[in-house]
C-alpha cells in the first residue's frame, strides 16, 4: 500500500484536495495509521508554522510617512530619514568650531565635549584615521544634497551664527563641559531674540537625554540577538563606495586637534546607513553603543575601557572616509586589530 | 484591469507591506518596495493582480540581496529605542527576542519555501502561491510542508538553546 505524501497531507491540511481524490484519500486513510499519525504532524507542523509567521507584525511608523516612489541612489524615501536629522541638527542652532585651528582646551574637557575620545601614548593622542583629516568645510552637506534638502544653507547659516571663540573663552569651555544637552541650556539665554527655536532645542534635547538613556538595554538586547555572528549580519553591506583603508604607519596624530566639532545627533543604524549613502560599516564583533551623525558623517560609538572606541566615517563627493580611534590607555596594536576588524 | 489601481492598493497594500516586512525585516524597505510595485502596476496594469503584485514585490526584494534583509532586522531593534514606541522593557524584550527568533528560523528556509510560507500566510490559495513564485500547483504542497517542518524544528532548536543558556 503506498502511503500518502507530504504534498498530498498538506494540501488536506490546507482544503486543497480536489473533491474528486477525497474519497479515496480518506479511505486510505481510515485504513492506515501510519499516514494518520504523519497528517496530525502535518496539521501540528502548519499550525507551528503559521503561528510563528503571524507573530512578525509590523511595527507601527517610526515617524510621519509619505507614500512617495523611490528614486535611485540617494533621495526618495530614504533621504527623509537624512533630512529629519539634519533638521534637528539646524534646530538646535549648534554650531561647530572650525577644525583648522588647534584646539587647545585641556584634552580631558575636549574629550567629554565631543564623543570621540582620542587614545594617548605620552602625550601624544593616539588615532588611526585612514585618511587624512577633512577641513570643516568638507564636513558640511554637500551642494547637490543641500539643494535637496536647505540644511547645508541652515548648517552654514548656523556656522556663521556660532563663530569659532577664542581657545580661552569662558564660555566656550563651559559648553565644551556640557555637550550638547548643556548647549541648549546655555542658550536659554537667548531665549529672547529666539523663543521658537528655544523650544524646540530644549525639546530635542530632552529627547537625546531619553534615548541615551534608552541606548544601554537596546544595546544589551542587541548584543544578545546579534553576537553570535556580527560579522554575519552586515558581511556584504559594505558598498565599494569606501576607500582602502592605509597602513598604520600612515597615522596622523594631529588629526584629534583637527577634528571639528559639527554638531551631532543620535541616529537610528538606517538614518546612518542613510547619512553614508548605504555604505556603513561596523566592527566585526562588537556591539555598538550608538550612532551619532552630522550631515555627512557618521560616528558607530562603542564602550570601551570605560570611554569610547569611535568608528568615523564621513562622506564627501566620491568616497566615505573612515577613522578609528580609540579610547585613552588603548595601545596602538590594539587599534591595529580593531582597525583590520572593522567590516 | 477590471479594479482601479485606488482599489488595488486598498485591497492589497497591507497584505503587500506585511508580506514584505516578513521577508525583509525593514518596515521603511517594505513600504517602498509596496510602493515601487504599485507604481509599476500603475504603468503596467496586471490582469491578475494579486498574484502579479506579490511577484513583482518578490522580485525586487530578491533583486536587491540579502544584505538590507540581514540590516533591516538590526535595525528594527534599533528602533526600540525610540521612546514614543517603547513598551515595558520585559514584555517587549522577550517579544523582541521571540521574533528574532522566528526570523532566524525562517533564514533556515530557502527563498523558494520562505517565501511560499509567507505567501500563505497572507491567505493565498495553491493557485496563487504556485502562480506568484513560477511553480508547478502540485509541487505547492511539498514545498510548504518541507517548509513548515523546517521551520517548526529550526524554532524549537532555537527555544531548546535559549532554555539551556538560561539554565546554565
Amino acid at each position: 500500500m503506498q502511503h500518502l505524501d507530504e504534498g498530498i497531507l498538506n494540501a488536506l491540511v490546507d482544503g486543497e484536495v480536489p473533491s474528486s481524490e477525497l474519497e479515496s484519500i480518506q479511505a486510505h486513510l481510515d485504513a492506515c495509521s501510519e499516514c494518520r499519525a504523519r497528517l496530525n504532524e502535518t496539521r501540528a507542523f502548519a499550525d507551528e508554522s503559521e503561528g510563528l509567521v503571524e507573530l512578525i507584525e509590523v511595527p507601527p511608523p517610526s515617524k510621519p510617512s509619505a507614500h512617495v516612489i523611490p528614486g535611485p541612489g540617494w533621495g526618495g524615501g530614504r533621504f527623509r530619514n537624512l533630512a529629519w536629522a539634519a533638521t534637528v541638527v539646524a534646530a538646535l542652532g549648534i554650531g561647530y568650531i572650525t577644525g583648522t585651528r588647534p584646539f587647545t582646551a585641556p584634552q580631558d574637557v575636549a574629550f567629554r565635549q565631543t564623543p570621540v575620545v582620542g587614545g594617548t601614548v605620552g602625550d601624544q593622542p593616539v588615532t588611526d584615521d585612514l585618511q587624512p583629516a577633512a577641513s570643516s568645510e568638507e564636513d558640511r552637506a554637500t551642494p547637490d544634497r543641500a539643494a535637496e534638502t536647505g540644511v547645508g544653507e541652515r548648517l552654514a547659516d548656523t556656522d556663521t551664527r556660532n563663530a569659532p571663540t577664542a581657545p580661552g573663552d569662558p564660555e566656550m569651555a563651559r559648553r565644551q563641559d556640557t555637550g550638547p544637552v548643556g548647549l541648549a541650556d546655555a542658550r536659554a539665554n537667548e531665549a529672547e531674540q529666539a523663543p521658537a527655536t528655544r523650544q524646540v532645542t530644549t525639546g530635542d534635547a530632552r529627547e537625546g537625554a531619553r534615548r541615551e538613556r534608552a541606548a544601554a538595554p537596546v544595546a544589551a538586547e542587541v548584543a544578545k540577538v546579534a553576537a553570535p555572528s556580527p560579522t554575519a549580519l552586515l558581511e556584504s553591506q559594505a558598498s565599494g563606495q569606501v576607500r582602502a583603508l592605509v597602513a598604520a604607519d600612515e597615522v596622523q596624530p594631529q588629526t584629534v586637534a583637527r577634528r571639528s566639532t559639527i554638531a551631532f545627533v543620535t541616529v537610528t543604524l538606517k538614518e546612518a546607513s542613510t547619512v553614508l549613502g548605504g555604505s556603513l560599516r561596523l566592527i566585526d564583533g562588537l556591539i555598538p553603543d550608538r550612532l551619532e551623525a552630522s550631515a555627512s558623517t557618521v560616528r558607530v560609538i562603542y564602550p570601551m575601557m570605560g570611554g569610547e572606541l569611535v568608528l568615523e566615517q564621513r562622506r564627501d563627493a566620491h568616497s566615505v572616509i573612515v577613522s578609528l580611534t580609540g579610547p585613552t590607555g588603548l595601545s596602538p596594536d590594539s587599534l591595529a586589530v580593531l582597525r583590520s576588524r572593522i567590516r | 484591469m477590471t479594479d482601479s489601481l485606488a482599489e488595488l492598493f486598498a485591497q492589497y497594500h497591507p497584505s503587500l507591506v506585511r508580506m514584505l516586512y516578513r521577508r525583509t525585516g525593514d518596515r521603511d524597505r517594505a513600504e517602498e518596495i509596496a510602493q515601487e510595485v504599485f507604481a509599476r502596476a500603475a504603468v503596467a496594469p496586471p490582469r491578475n493582480p494579486r498574484p502579479w503584485l506579490f511577484a513583482v514585490a518578490l522580485n525586487l526584494v530578491r533583486e536587491q540581496g540579502r544584505t538590507a534583509t540581514r540590516r533591516g532586522r538590526i535595525l528594527e531593534l534599533y528602533r526600540a529605542e525610540r521612546p514614543n514606541q517603547a513598551p515595558p522593557a520585559d514584555v517587549e524584550l522577550e517579544r523582541t527576542e521571540k521574533i528574532e527568533r522566528v526570523r532566524r528560523a525562517l533564514d533556515t528556509l530557502t527563498d523558494r519555501d520562505r517565501e511560499a510560507l509567507l505567501l500563505k500566510a497572507e491567505g493565498f490559495s495553491y493557485d496563487d502561491i504556485a502562480e506568484t513564485l513560477g511553480l508547478a500547483k502540485g509541487a505547492i504542497g511539498t514545498t510548504l510542508g518541507r517548509a513548515r517542518r523546517r521551520l517548526a524544528k529550526a524554532y524549537r532548536a532555537s527555544e531548546e538553546e535559549r532554555e539551556a543558556d538560561a539554565a546554565s
